[in-house]
């Protein structure tokens, strides 16, 4: 009985702690009362120290009491030491007895007290001179409180107050102000009323603080290998896609685009690229792991669709609601997220409010973005001659009789010159140019309110967004809106509550794979409008009138439109008989309770959740076929069709993603004399569920309003998937340092996941850091050029559980039942079928990581982290078909394969003033290795890409060793070669390399003999399509307002094989356009050494997969080039509204530097497009 | 002061205590409700074992329709055991007619036919594993635990004697693979695979029962054992020269009972007279639910494909999917006729060759596939094997000829006044005569059901024949490239590429 009724209090206990937590957080956001500098200064203190220096004094302080120090080392005397015992005495007095002896004052700021030597000019100014006023801000406008205002040459100086004023009285004509700010760099401005001072943040200041997953820690005090990036770098992308603000600017972060379509994914992949399958990282927004149904393995192996859309699940986050990302990349870093670290986690922290007076701020960005780059095709003259001339190289026989292009029976009047209706008097019709959207826009405007008091603070931020892509049709349109407020209730608790939501409206490439340069096919003599086809767009297939369900007869509009040419599909009319829009909505909520009972201890429950909604409706309209290469019955599939009724295809789907994660964390700090210790539990319970629907019907109707689906008879489709998931986890870390100069870190985490055979779900994952900052020992302080140097290394074991959908402990029914007949004749018996190997071994993929490492200050300006990673993904999912001779069906899930990553990471900054001018320079280097190390059976995967020894998504196929220039070049090397895929060898051929010979029975292994034999057994690796190293750079300097940045990126060692070019080069032609570099083709008169010659039907395989088209995809791209100008504070002042007004131009994707020979590197289809904007940032 | 301490206390361990309930009720939530139907969740009912048997009796399809599980787009995997025989030809290059280089483990459809016949053996592997563990009163029906045992029995036998006759030393499969470390098993060696099917027949035969109601019509019979197990041990005893096969298979003969010819020939290849008392085991094909038969989808699906697949070889020549244009009769089964043998039009068409057997009282359903069971086992094919068994284990001559008899008189009586086949005399004792009258009797009686190759097999291997190219009557004779290692064909790649347990046939 009494276990009973405690099972029964348990889901009520913890639905009354759900609700406490909303209740709390919501009501008590507004709850708040007064707190001042006098409560720091009130607190009781005991120390005893003897003959030790101030600085160490003030540090000793620090280390006891949650109070922290702002002061320059320039004004704090170190070399006199003191010794003095105190006990519970009130910090204040204490202070006051510290610094009086040194002439310096105090002051209790935003919690810190700021220290600064005593300004005789606040108490009195003996010439009466006009006062000097001014204000001290940071780049984003926030009021830097604390600053301190010298005037250089003279011992004036002042401290700013709460709002950044100061005010500075006796300042001569023509005087030069120093400002000094903590993390901040020096600035040396002339001095004038009523002036603004921007001061630069250093951007690896040692004390800026970086969330690290389950907590947040200083920069000098990390242990494992972080990268971040703020506002500043983030502000710069105007993409709808946060990722790619990170693309260049991070280390170890590579980032490939997914091209023009702004929803598109890009491909993320952190230190190389740890697995085959599912090698994404995990992103955390303010702390919420984000699960997206489908991502990964589906749990339907058979069925397998994956139904992740190909929309961007990240573009949820308004770029500019980002304060931070941080990308977590060593297991020592990342253990925290256990199963899910493998692939790195990417930690996106949301703005929230700072302390102080109401703050507006309003950004604008306008601006224009077209495709940079387009392809060279032949006119219609030089295509009608260039087919005629391929096709008169190899034409059809009929016997031996070779068929001339101009017969009309196999080719139509237009190819026959004599003809009225020659092809080659056509007017040229530009495909490419049609596509394009000449007017395509980016406009993104947003809004944040923001302030707080002390116990309050709040963030209300609102935004929209219009990206169109590149080519027609092609936009999205996103609403983004958020709230966060925190509050502190009394002494102990602490609530908060944040809040976002999505709309998102998407259209996409229109028809599949359509929306973009793939269109260049068409061939130029091709029509593309038609005024008298209803939809304007010059239709491929006519019929009689009416069509009927049974006699669905068509013929070409194209009487060329042969078996040997045929024209391409017209985009544009299928692309106005069909839509599908797609509709993003999400909420993002969490709330949390914090209670403080005893200083430096932090429990804090949290309860999140995520709803994530893709739906899409899709409209094909019964006229659609009149534009498809192949045109498809337009009754097929209704049953009981009538003639003459338009039967229009309409579907609709949606994929909804809930999840909701619990979670408790305890942190505990606390420092005892020069140790300091941190520690975190934290246990957490996630749960997905993912359901995924579609339905597919007929409407009669072509009015958008009446296009749904009901209940007729026609109904022909509905599919549904579902994913549950569940994990439970378990974290302690440790975090240990002796006087900020030994670093010891030892974290664990447990995991327990449902996608695993019971008993086999729970696994462990630990990994452990440690840093010496050498820089703190003594021998280092006479080194006067080293600021700062840490030295760290870590090492830990991380999972990846998302290349399985789980489940395959099971063994399944199979889904489609098999059947006899048995009894009656003509009844089958449905029977079951269990075909898949239940494996309850299966467990996820082990990455251990190693990394080492160091972090370095030099010379006051430079900053600079050098790493070395190494990371073996062991026990790969690989799916594998199993041995005949067991009879199962069905590939089975087996952890089988390993792959190695390693490399050199090297991020560095520069900051300095040079008189009015600061210049900021920042550079960021990565280099990949990567090796597939192992695989089942050794079986080498070419179609995929995965052979042992080599790294991931090689290219493979043939070397091609040069051209044919003359036939006895061709009989010399029959001599000792033959090429089983070529059928005819003529000069202007190309001929391919006999590397190997015949392999041994049963294995992939290369056999190193050559067999004179040129066939499939020659194909070899011909690149790595993962690029061997990445980089960025970034220069900035501003001058009194202005400011100027520049952005370059780039990859190298890398290459593609160029589809594009394999197709437009093919000269193999059924239709298709070609290239102009055709025009160049291996002739007698003009000989080529690289193209070869032009002939229908290829019949040496000169396009076969081959070296051929294989080309170098590396590239240095001008990311971004930003000039702004900031309004003086003298100004803006003036228009009583602005407190910081800065408006500013900037290009994107300005020009790339690849000999790539496709439009773009990274996607040759659906270029990223070049960009032109202007912008404009408001704080009110 | 005293309650401001208090307070925080109080929230302290009241979060402590709310956390420990938190993750104490959740601990369970790892074992989420399977999302599909699974064996964990089946077999507790008779229905679920029920269907389970039917499951196994699917893969029968794999053998004889034109499609198959694992491949689909018409890989009937019935060529292989169809071509090579010298009853039928074809004039298209096929590796089964041609054999040569083309036979290699390299050749798909033997990789079919090898996976379908373990498909077969591990569903009918796992229902045995569940019926070993099934609680009382799950089954109802009186007896059906113990026939739906045999039929596994006899299904998992039959892929057996498949395995045997094609590749002769692939692996037996008798369990069901729980762990990786069982993936790989071992060659088998001489005629283990048919001691496997014999000993599965023999037990079969105990469990099944002689006949089912029309409900179940087509499942199979004590007779069903008992007749594949006679034909089992007359294969084993030819291919290891034993006699007490020979012994042992008369006595499973023995044990048929209400068997007998069929007044005509021809109803045996009659779509309308199918299971008839003639036939022992048959493929049960039929007209689909929604009418069509698709070739090219899976007969894994209950709505295509359980239906035969030799409609397309012998009838429809529009396709060459099932290799290179129609099979028809080679030159010798043409000759091998007596004109006046009533069973000659049912066989062939002497016009052109062409096939007619199954064709002539088809019922088509679709260009591809017949709704005409292909008959596996009949007794007229017992009552050879009844000849060969007599003579083979020095039983009386007169006996073994009389059983031939028995198959020729049945055709002469098909037309009043029937003259031919005479009855073949009684009095030789030549035992080499003998043997060539059932060789050739049973290419008269048997030709074009899938017999043959599996018999010039047998008898190659048991020094009875001997083969060479111009045996085989081909229609283009200087494509064959016989050779004797074709006796065992190559056990494919797929399976030694994974699986290092095992010895490739010599030759290949």
């Amino acid at each position: 009985m009494r276990k009973k009724l405690l099972v029964a209090i348990i889901p009520l206990a913890m639905r009354l702690f759900v609700i406490q937590l909303l209740v709390l957080s919501t009501v008590l956001a507004t709850y708040a009362t007064n707190s001042n500098g006098q409560e720091i200064l009130n607190k009781r203190v005991s120390i005893s120290i003897s003959n030790m220096k101030l600085k160490e004094v003030l540090h000793k302080i620090e280390s006891f009491t949650d109070v922290k120090f702002v002061f320059s080392s320039k004004m704090v005397d170190v070399s006199k030491k003191l010794s003095l015992t105190v006990v519970d005495k009130r910090l204040g007095d204490l202070l006051n007895q510290l610094l009086i002896p040194y002439s310096i004052s105090y002051r209790v700021l935003d919690g810190q007290i700021v220290l600064y030597t005593k300004d005789e000019t606040i108490t009195g100014s003996p010439d009466g001179a006009v006062p000097i006023s001014g204000r001290v801000i940071d780049s984003l406008g926030t009021p830097l409180a604390g600053a301190t205002v010298q005037v250089k040459g003279m011992d004036k100086k002042v401290i700013t107050d709460s709002k950044g004023d100061f005010t500075l009285t006796g300042v001569p004509d023509g005087a030069t102000l120093i400002i000094t700010y903590v993390g901040y760099l020096d600035k040396e401005i002339k001095a004038r009323d009523g002036m603004t001072i921007m001061l630069t943040s250093q951007n690896n200041g040692l004390n800026e603080v970086v969330v690290i997953g389950y907590g947040e820690r200083r920069k000098k005090d990390l242990t494992g290998a972080f990268v971040s990036i703020g506002t500043a770098e983030i502000e710069k992308s105007t993409a709808v896609s946060p990722q790619l603000a990170m693309q260049g600017q991070m280390a170890g972060v590579g980032i490939i685009s997914g091209g023009g379509d702004p929803s598109a994914r890009p491909t993320v992949r952190i230190r190389g690229v740890s697995s085959f399958n599912y090698a994404d990282p995990l992103y955390v927004i303010d702390g919420i792991p984000i699960e997206e149904g489908g991502a990964g393995a589906t749990v339907d192996k058979t069925n397998d669709p994956t139904r992740r859309t190909s929309i961007n699940l990240y573009t949820i986050i308004n770029p500019s609601d980002i304060e931070s990302i941080t990308v977590l990349k060593d297991a020592s870093a990342t253990a925290v997220y256990g199963v899910r670290g493998a692939n790195g986690v990417i930690l996106v922290t949301t703005k929230s409010g700072k302390k102080g007076h109401m703050r507006v701020d309003a950004d604008v960005i306008y601006g224009t973005q077209k495709v940079p780059k387009t392809y060279s095709f032949l006119n219609t003259q030089q295509y009608v001659k260039f087919i005629t001339d391929a096709y008169n190289q190899n034409p059809f026989l009929n016997g031996t009789t070779p068929i001339p292009i101009g017969q009309a029976s196999k080719f139509g009047a237009v190819w026959d010159p004599s003809s009225p209706s020659y092809l080659g008097n056509s007017p040229t019709y530009d495909w490419q140019d049609v596509i394009i959207n000449h007017s395509a826009k980016v406009r993104n405007y947003n809004v944040r309110t923001s302030g707080g008091s002390d116990n309050t603070l709040y963030n209300f931020s609102a935004g929209y967004t219009k990206n169109d892509g590149p080519f027609l049709g092609v936009n999205v349109e996103r609403y983004s809106i958020s709230s966060n407020v925190q509050s502190k209730i009394g002494k102990y608790l602490e609530t908060g509550l944040n809040l976002r939501l999505i709309q998102e409206n998407t259209h996409e490439a229109n028809w599949p794979g359509t929306n973009d340069l793939g269109i260049y096919q068409a061939a130029p003599w091709q029509a593309i409008y038609d005024k008298n086809n209803p939809y304007g767009y010059a239709a491929l297939w006519k019929t009689n009138q009416p069509i009927t369900p049974t006699t669905f007869d068509i013929s070409p509009v194209w009487e060329s439109a042969s078996d040997a040419f045929v024209p391409v599909s017209n985009y544009l009319g299928e692309m106005a008989t069909y839509t599908n829009p797609f509709v993003h909505q999400t909420l993002l909520g969490s709330g949390y309770v914090q209670l403080q009972p005893i200083r430096g201890l932090k429990i804090r429950g949290t309860l999140s959740g995520e709803q994530l909604t893709i739906s899409n409706n899709s409209f094909t309209s019964f006229d659609n076929w009149q534009f498809g290469e192949t045109p498809a019955n337009p009754y097929s599939g209704i049953k009981n069709a009538t003639p003459g009724v338009r039967y229009n295809s309409v579907g609709t789907g949606s994929s909804v993603t809930t999840s909701l994660n619990k979670s408790v964390n305890i942190d505990y700090t606390r420092t005892f004399g020069k140790h300091s210790i941190d520690i975190t539990l934290n246990g957490s319970h996630e749960e997905m569920l993912w359901k995924t629907t579609g339905v597919s019907s007929y409407v009669n109707t072509d009015n958008p309003d009446l296009r749904y689906i009901h209940v007729t008879g026609n109904e022909y489709g509905y599919n549904e998937l579902h994913g549950h998931y569940v994990l439970i986890g378990y974290l302690a870390r440790i975090s240990y340092n002796y006087a900020s100069k030994y670093y010891l870190d030892v974290l664990t985490r447990r995991d327990g996941s449902s996608r695993f055979a019971p008993g086999h779900q729970y696994g462990t994952f630990p990994a452990g850091s440690a840093a010496w900052r050498i820089s703190q020992e003594n021998f280092m302080q006479s080194v006067r050029f080293i600021n700062d140097l840490k030295i760290r290394g870590g090492y830990g074991i991380l999972g990846n559980e998302n290349t399985t959908g789980g489940w395959q402990y099971l063994s399944v029914a199979s889904i489609t039942p098999p059947a006899y007949n048995i009894g009656a004749p003509n009844t089958p018996a449905q029977g079951v079928a269990y075909n898949n190997f239940a494996n309850t071994d299966l467990t996820w993929e082990k990455l251990y990581s190693g990394n080492i490492g160091f972090d370095a200050q030099l010379f006051n300006n430079l900053s600079l982290t050098i790493d070395y990673y190494h990371k073996k993904t062991k026990g790969i999912i690989q799916s594998v078909s199993l041995t005949p001779s067991a009879g199962i069906e069905v590939p089975a899930d087996l952890n089988i394969a390993d792959v190695l990553n390693s490399g050199i990471e090297v991020q560095a900054g520069y900051n300095r003033t040079f008189g009015m001018v600061g210049v900021n320079l920042s550079a960021n280097f990565t280099t990949v290795h990567n090796e597939v190390t192992s695989l089942a059976n050794h079986t080498a995967i070419r179609s995929l890409g995965l052979e042992e020894g080599l790294p991931i998504g090689f290219i493979y196929g043939y070397k091609a060793g040069g051209i044919f220039q003359d036939q006895k070049q061709i009989d010399d090397w029959n001599k000792s070669h033959k090429d089983k895929i070529s059928t005819q060898q003529k000069p202007g051929d190309i001929y391919f390399q006999d590397l190997y010979g015949q392999p041994a029975s049963g294995s992939t292994a290369h056999n190193t003999k050559p067999d004179s034999l040129v066939d499939a057994n020659d194909q070899t690796f011909l690149g790595k399509t993962i690029p061997g190293f990445y980089y960025g750079f970034n220069a900035g300097a501003n001058y009194k307002g202005f400011d100027l940045s520049i952005f370059f990126q780039g990859v190298g060692d890398v290459k593609k094989y160029n589809t594009i070019r394999a197709a437009a080069e093919s000269m193999n032609t059924n239709g298709r356009n070609q290239w102009t570099t055709v025009l160049h083709a291996w002739t007698q008169d003009h000989p080529s050494s690289t193209m070869p010659r032009a002939v229908y039907g290829d019949p040496n395989g000169n396009n076969r997969t081959s070296s051929r088209f294989v080309e170098s995809a590396a590239y240095l791209r001008l990311q971004n080039v930003q000039l702004g100008y900031t309004l003086s504070n003298r100004w803006a002042e003036k228009t009583k509204v602005f407190q910081r007004l800065r408006v500013y131009v900037s290009g994107i994707n300005l020009f790339t530097i690849t000999k790539y020979t496709g439009v773009d590197p990274e996607n040759a289809l659906n270029p990223t497009t070049r960009q032109y904007l202007i912008g404009i940032n408001s704080s009110f | 002061m005293k309650s401001n301490k208090k307070f925080p206390l109080t929230i302290f361990f009241t979060i402590i205590l709310l956390t420990v309930v938190h993750f104490s009720c959740n601990k369970n939530d790892l074992n989420l409700p399977p999302p599909t139907a699974s064996e964990a969740s089946s077999f507790t009912t008779e229905n679920d074992f029920k269907q389970g048997v039917i499951g196994v009796y699917a893969m029968l399809s794999d053998y004889y329709s034109s499609s198959n599980s694992g491949g689909g787009s018409g890989s009937a995997e019935l060529e292989t055991f169809f071509l090579p025989g010298d009853d039928l030809t074809n004039n298209g290059t096929e590796a089964y007619e041609d054999f040569g280089n083309a036979i290699n483990p390299a050749e798909g459809k033997l990789s079919q036919i090898f996976t379908s016949s373990y498909i077969m053996c591990n569903r009918a592997n796992k229902i045995l594993q569940k019926i070993g563990e099934v609680k009382n009163g799950v089954y109802t029906t009186p007896n059906l635990k113990n026939y739906n045992k045999g039929e596994l029995l006899f299904l998992r036998a039959f892929a057996h004697y498949m395995l045997w006759n094609l590749f002769g030393t692939a692996p037996l499969d008798t369990i069901v693979v729980a762990s990786t470390a069982q993936l790989n098993p071992p060659s088998s060696k001489g005629t283990e695979l048919l001691d496997q099917a014999i000993s599965d027949l023999t037990e079969a035969a105990t469990l099944l029962p002689s006949s089912w109601d029309a409900a179940n019509l087509g499942r199979v019979t004590a007779n069903s054992a008992n007749g594949l197990l006679g034909k089992c041990l007359v294969f084993r005893g030819t291919a290891a020269k034993k006699t007490e096969d020979f012994t042992a298979a008369m006595t499973a003969f023995n044990k048929l009972s209400g068997l007998s010819l069929v007044a005509n020939f021809e109803d045996n290849f009659d779509v309308a007279k199918e299971n008839n008392a003639e036939s022992l085991f048959e493929y049960q094909a039929g007209a689909t639910i929604n009418g069509s038969t698709n070739a090219w989808l899976s007969n894994d699906q209950a709505d295509i494909g359980v239906a035969s697949g030799y409609w397309q070889c012998f009838y429809n020549s529009t396709g060459t999917y099932m290799g290179g244009g129609l099979y028809t009769a080679t030159a010798k089964l043409a000759g091998i006729f007596d004109p006046a043998d009533p069973r000659l039009p049912y066989t062939l068409k002497t016009s052109d060759s062409t096939i007619t057997k199954y064709i002539l009282h088809d019922q088509s359903n679709g260009a591809v596939n017949s709704n005409n069971n292909a008959r596996i086992l009949r007794y007229a094919d017992v009552l050879l094997l009844e000849a060969e068994a007599t003579l083979q284990s020095g039983g009386s001559p007169a006996t073994a000829i009389s059983f031939i008899n028995q198959v020729r008189t049945r055709a002469r009586l098909m037309v009043g006044g029937g003259t031919q086949p005479a009855d073949l005399d009684e009095t030789v004792t030549d035992k080499n005569t003998i043997m060539q009258w059932i060789m050739d009797e049973r290419l008269r009686e048997l030709a074009a059901e899938g017999q043959r190759w599996f018999d010039l097999r047998r008898w190659t291997i048991g020094g009875i024949l001997t083969l060479d190219n111009n045996f085989f009557s081909s229609i283009t004779p200087t494509r064959i490239k016989f050779d004797p290692h074709h006796l065992y064909f190559p056990i494919p790649y797929s399976e030694t590429d994974k699986n290092p347990n095992i010895t490739q046939n010599t030759g290949y």
